[in-house]
């Protein structure tokens, strides 16, 4: 089973989970930390924390991060370390979406198409939508 | 085949294309609104939001009503999303396939009743949906797959 980490600075997880369940509803696997709301956050207990209740053996949990070189990401570099963990920066919600709604069985097929789908999602929407040009269909 | 005919009033739209199109697993959307078919730059943001795999057929009420109805159609699993439940009541009364209505959302207006978090309704939208009940069409409430469905006819007599 997958279950589905985000942790940002402040409350962007939090967030991002309610988003999420905005548009796909509920996820029973989908857990949030916000960090340094209050002060300090130990983020790697934290996060083993939620590896004790929840990742069971034969499970796999993807850690997403707000930022790469952010002191999020890097309390967790110790978790690339277990082949159970898999980690991703830079989350935003088309990436979180498409790894949650896409489980084609292979996790790292998974993450790379998710990425590159998340990355053609950015745009310069004005420029982009005066350029394109999409033909009507019909049955 | 009619797989889903959804009233919601931001036609298609990231809980629309993501959502309903996996769970109900459909080949082809229906967008049934005649203002959309006057305005190009909405039809460009629509067709932006269109999910991977899946045909998007923009049409005005009476074409939509033509297709459905001439077989052109058949070969789909279709998804049919329309604006209002004015535009459901036209397709379905017009078209024998249409079974049931999902009503999804419907925008909030000081003037409408609200009968739950994303339906308002009108007088009119009340008779509509009661006339409908009467051809055994059933209406229910339903934001997204994960919810519980509401069916109309539970709760319509407690609306005036």
């Amino acid at each position: 089973m997958r279950h589905y980490l985000l942790i940002s600075h402040g409350t962007l997880a939090e967030g991002m989970k309610s988003s999420v369940e905005l548009i796909t509803g509920k996820q029973e696997n989908l857990y949030f930390i916000n960090a340094y709301i209050d002060g300090n956050t130990n983020i790697p207990q934290e996060v083993s924390k939620i590896i004790d209740q929840h990742i069971a053996q034969g499970d796999e949990l993807l850690i997403f991060t707000d930022i790469l070189g952010g002191s999020v990401n890097n309390a967790v570099t110790e978790f690339t370390q277990n082949p159970q963990i898999h980690i991703i920066t830079g989350m935003n919600l088309p990436l979180v979406l498409n790894i949650l709604l896409e489980d084609n069985g292979t996790i790292g097929a998974d993450i790379e198409s998710s990425l590159e789908l998340a990355k053609e999602n950015m745009c310069y929407y004005n420029k982009y939508i005066k350029n394109t040009v999409i033909l009507d269909e019909d049955f | 085949m009619i797989k889903l005919l959804r009233v919601d009033h931001r036609l298609l739209h990231g809980q629309v294309a993501f959502s309903w199109t996996q769970q109900i697993g459909v080949d082809c959307i229906l967008l049934a609104n005649d203002d959309l078919m006057k305005d190009e730059l909405q039809k460009t943001t629509i067709k932006l939001a269109k999910p991977n795999g899946v045909k998007l057929v923009m049409k005005n009420i009476e074409d939509s009503i033509q297709a459905l109805n001439n077989g052109t159609t058949d070969s789909y699993k279709l998804f049919i999303i329309v604006k209002s439940i004015e535009d459901a009541y036209k397709l379905a009364m017009n078209v024998s396939a249409i079974t049931e209505i999902n009503l999804g959302g419907v925008k909030e207006d000081p003037e409408l009743q609200v009968i739950s978090k994303t339906i308002c309704v009108s007088s009119e939208d009340i008779k509509m949906l009661k006339e409908l009940e009467g051809k055994n069409i059933t209406s229910f409430i339903q934001q997204v797959p994960t919810e519980q469905k509401t069916l109309i006819k539970n709760i319509i007599d407690k609306i005036s």
